[in-house]
């Protein structure tokens, strides 16, 4: 590849990270997205992740955490979940950043659970029916699930479930919580860095709009200095 | 590796720390303190952001790096607590403290003596080691004052010399004056929790915390976000040691911090003085401290931690442990808390 080739990869990166974000922001003016839009958009694809997987696990893994996270917090018409939060793509950037140190629990604890299904449900967990994955969740957090040494089930599902959790509502800044699909869910507004004494004794539910996520916070700062 | 020599050494710049390198700095003594995390700014903490500091807790020591084991009884398995509740950075556990600033009761100093007076010696189980304080109260409540007025305490007295005060906490030891700034703004679960405490005749009040309700000492006023407890504060309006006491150090001109530095051993001498510190760099560097005075003030495991690693020759138990007792009769950081979902 030639410098201009490279150069021109790096601008496109960067052109579609940062489309990505402020269209989230929903502060984009019209013009920029349109002018990028084309590019944005096959790179937005490719490099915000948001359902994907590729810095940890493999694809029998990614397919397993996917379901299982699915089901923990399953997603319906008008109610996002966690497949379209990007629960995955959170979990797999921890697990090759932040949590490093649990590779190895997470290797352990996914031979586990698919040798348990295979054994109780002659199928790996994602090809199960929906009804036997509950079931197989359901024996995982009760630890009633036979042949876990470690991590037991419990502290498997445990993790999962913590992990599920952040995944949906930790800020987007960490893979997860695409388009802010968590906070929707719950309602909440983003961190804001002042209330009002009419918000916080009000009895209506606060919003305020545009939600922001920490990236667009720290650029707006950034402004302000 | 590198010997520096000066009037003293502090171990740990956090709430105790912290304090000490301001008083002695200001009174002239060259002062060095030795904090293991980073010294971090106001700007640090915009924006908020919960995974990394309430989920991931990256304000407090990492447990994972610097295990603290526990087990309930003698027979239980020790395991590392997985929630380590005081500070890893300069301030201390100041910094992501929820800044509820009690004083003690009066009984709370005599707490062996009041026991037996309201339950009876035979309330005290034979083997517990619980002993009243050697001050009282009332010799503390000048510095309680002091406290409160130099970092910034929002609240309402409630017991003024004597003299209960409705609104106020009303259970309180005297206190000489009312706190220095008002109490800060109730919201909407305090007025409900306020009014339904009135009602059945209790007597709620303002809890009182380090957090100025108002511009003080040319810090800026609380800005409501709710994030305190596990954060460090985007205005700086928590009265941690970090925007409080630390800057009155700096401008002493005596003082210098030392930040990723971890204290390992004290030194001592065959007449049983501490001579310094030893510690290793943010590099990997090992290095030594000779000062005329030599103050541990990380928390309670590390102090004594570091008193057990100070061995020598002469005090093969460790420094300041000819009694046998060092690391026992532990008091730590409890935690007792109460949740509450309501309808509305």
């Amino acid at each position: 590849m030639s410098k201009e080739e490279e150069s021109r990869r790096a601008f496109l990166k960067g052109a579609a990270a940062g489309a990505g974000i402020v269209a989230t922001a929903g502060l984009a003016p019209d013009a920029l997205a349109q002018s990028r839009k084309a590019d944005a958009q096959a790179m937005a694809h490719m490099e915000s992740g948001g359902a994907g997987h590729g810095a940890f696990f493999n694809i029998e893994e990614s397919a397993t955490i996917a379901a299982f996270a699915e089901r923990l917090m399953p997603g319906a018409p008008g109610k996002p979940g966690a497949t379209d939060a990007g629960v995955l793509n959170y979990i797999d950037l921890a697990l090759a950043g932040a949590y490093s140190d649990q590779q190895e629990f997470y290797r352990h604890g996914l031979i586990q659970l698919d040798a348990y299904c295979r054994k109780t449900h002659n199928a790996a967990f994602a090809r199960l029916p929906v009804a036997q994955q509950d079931a197989v969740i359901t024996a995982l957090e009760s630890g009633k699930a036979e042949g876990f040494a470690w991590p037991s089930a419990q502290a498997f599902f445990n993790t999962l479930r913590t992990h599920t959790m952040e995944g949906m509502f930790a800020d987007p800044v960490y893979g997860g919580n695409k388009d802010f699909a968590g906070w929707r869910l719950v309602g909440f507004p983003g961190a804001q860095p002042q209330f009002s004494e009419a918000e916080m004794q009000s009895k209506q539910a606060f919003t305020r709009a545009p939600m922001m996520g920490l990236q667009a916070q720290a650029k707006a700062l950034r402004g302000r200095t | 590796m590198a010997t520096e020599r000066t009037d003293v050494v502090i171990v740990g710049v956090g709430g105790a720390g912290g304090i000490l390198a301001a008083e002695l700095s200001k009174a002239g003594m060259r002062v060095i303190g030795l904090e293991r995390g980073p010294r971090l700014k106001t700007q640090d903490f915009e924006p908020h952001d919960e995974l990394r500091y309430f989920q991931r807790q990256d304000l407090r020591p990492n447990w994972k790096r610097q295990p603290v084991t526990w087990r309930t009884n003698a027979n239980g398995r020790a395991a590392p607590l997985q929630t380590l509740n005081y500070g890893a950075q300069a301030g201390g556990g100041t910094v992501h403290y929820g800044a509820l600033s009690w004083r003690m009761h009066e009984d709370d100093f005599r707490a062996r003596s009041a026991t037996v007076e309201r339950y009876g010696a035979r309330a005290i189980p034979e083997d517990s080691s619980l002993i009243d304080w050697p001050l009282s109260y009332a010799d503390l409540e000048p510095y309680y004052d002091r406290a409160e007025y130099e970092l910034g305490v929002s609240g309402k007295a409630g017991n003024l010399k004597g003299a209960r005060i409705a609104g106020g906490n009303v259970f309180e030891a005297p206190r000489n004056r009312d706190y220095p700034l008002p109490p800060l703004i109730p919201d909407r679960s305090g007025l409900i929790f306020n009014e339904a405490a009135q009602k059945l005749g209790y007597h709620p009040f303002s809890s009182p915390r380090a957090i100025l309700s108002q511009a003080y000492k040319g810090r800026a006023g609380c800005t409501y976000c709710g994030f305190c407890q596990a954060f460090g504060c985007h205005v700086g309006a928590k009265s941690s040691i970090l925007v409080t006491k630390l800057p009155e150090a700096d401008a002493s001109g005596n003082f210098k911090l030392l930040t990723g530095a971890m204290c390992y051993r004290v030194n001592s001498d065959n007449s049983g003085r501490a001579t310094g510190v030893s510690y290793y760099g943010p590099d990997g560097s090992d290095n030594a401290i000779e000062a005329e005075l030599v103050i541990l003030a990380p928390f309670t495991y590390d102090n004594t931690r570091l008193l057990l690693l100070s061995k020598s020759a002469k005090y093969p138990d460790g420094l300041a442990n000819s009694s046998g007792h060092l690391g026992k009769h532990f008091m730590t950081h409890l935690r007792a808390r109460v949740q509450i979902a309501f309808d509305d």
